[in-house]
């Protein structure tokens, strides 16, 4: 691909990156090196960025799952924590207002952008599934399954 | 209530004369406040974030093996780079032989060149920015224009003479704008820099901050 048609698809879907980045590891600096580093991925696939349809979903399961990854790798790398994110208030069963990184960490990346994507996002079932690509089935079998092991975790992390 | 999903808003963002949540969006209000940072976001991104990415997105992916080979004449080249670096220039703006020192340097159709204290600048034009610490210190370049608006740039530890990687994109409204580099807890920079707001365009350096610092001020020309 020419250096101008990715200059301009950078342009084009950057900001969508750089948001999603921002929205999850709620740091400029952190959300500006994996905006690129998110962008980066994405040309591997550049006839998805193509397709404006296609595009959306695709940066954000990518940039989610980039940035997922760097939540928990800058916790092993022992790094400063990254602030722990907020909970949607449409998602009360949650036991907390905050999802706290130690929780999330716990989880594999699927989990987590599920459980991000219902619990702090607030989407819906269905519009999780269509963004990460998975059944509507799996999203609420693996959030199911989250919510209880979050609980029992912060149940015991109290006692 | 239900509100849209920030990828809903995305949606809308890129087309809001089709967005099948626009009727929410005006009567919500919370969900207004959600698109408008979005739209800050945006903004910044385009400003800050793109020139100062854009060549590591161009950069092409190394492959295993084509890294291999170029392995030693990297090196060399490494080498000859680190031995044909010329120290800092006698344009140092700020406290030159201080503890800290700044320089902006526009690029310009004549070529990229350093810019003088008060120096017109296109309004347009990207500037990049080198420092020069002669402690470690975890450094901070924020600006403040004529409305007083803060924009963070930078915050990273540096030591000795640096280029500050990318660089950003003026954002083409004429006027002052400062550029100020500080030595101390990035938190506290900002704090600082926001309770001052516009005042700091005529101030060299934060009153309240005993760290390093140094500022340049620019007018951007239509």
């Amino acid at each position: 691909m020419a250096r101008a048609d990715i200059a301009e698809l950078y342009r084009t879907w950057g900001p969508a990156v750089y948001r999603r980045c921002l929205r999850l590891l709620r740091d400029t600096e952190a959300a500006r090196d994996a905006t690129q580093e998110v962008f980066r991925k994405a040309l591997s696939s550049p006839e998805k960025l193509d397709d404006p349809d296609l595009a959306l979903p695709f940066i954000y399961r990518v940039a989610t799952n980039h940035c997922l990854n760097e939540r928990r790798n800058a916790g092993r790398r022992g790094e400063m924590e990254l602030d722990d994110l907020d909970v949607a208030s449409e998602h009360p069963q949650f036991p907390q207002r905050r999802l706290v990184q130690r929780v999330l960490s716990r989880f594999d990346v699927k989990t987590q952008s599920i459980a991000v994507g219902v619990l702090v996002d607030g989407m819906e079932h269905e519009e999780v599934a269509n963004a990460l690509g998975i059944s509507r089935k799996t999203v609420s079998r693996k959030l199911a399954r989250f919510l209880d092991h979050a609980r029992k975790y912060l149940e015991r992390s109290a006692a | 209530m239900n509100h849209p999903s920030d990828l809903k808003l995305e949606r809308h963002l890129l087309a809001p004369e089709r967005s099948p949540v626009a009727a929410h969006i005006g009567e919500c209000e919370r969900c207004r406040e959600r698109v408008s940072e979005m739209r800050r976001q945006g903004d910044d991104f385009r400003r800050f974030v793109y020139p100062a990415t854009l060549d590591a997105v161009l950069r092409p992916r190394w492959r295993p093996f084509r890294a291999l080979w170029l392995l030693a004449p990297a090196a060399g080249l490494a080498t000859v780079l680190l031995i044909a670096r010329t120290g800092p220039t006698s344009d140092y703006v700020g406290t030159k032989g201080g503890p800290l020192s700044l320089t902006a340097y526009a690029a310009l159709p004549s070529g990229a060149r350093p810019v003088n204290d008060g120096e017109q600048v296109p309004a347009s034009a990207s500037l990049r920015f080198r420092v020069r610490a002669d402690r470690t210190c975890t450094l901070t370049l924020f600006s403040v224009d004529g409305d007083g608006q803060i924009s963070k740039l930078y915050s990273r530890e540096v030591h000795g003479d640096v280029t500050l990687p990318g660089g950003v994109q003026l954002d083409g409204k004429p006027g002052p704008e400062r550029f100020f580099a500080v030595c101390g807890d990035p938190d506290s920079v900002e704090q600082t820099a926001r309770k001052i707001g516009a005042r700091a365009l005529d101030l060299r350096s934060l009153p309240e901050f005993k760290g390093a610092q140094a500022s340049v001020r620019i007018e951007k020309s239509p």
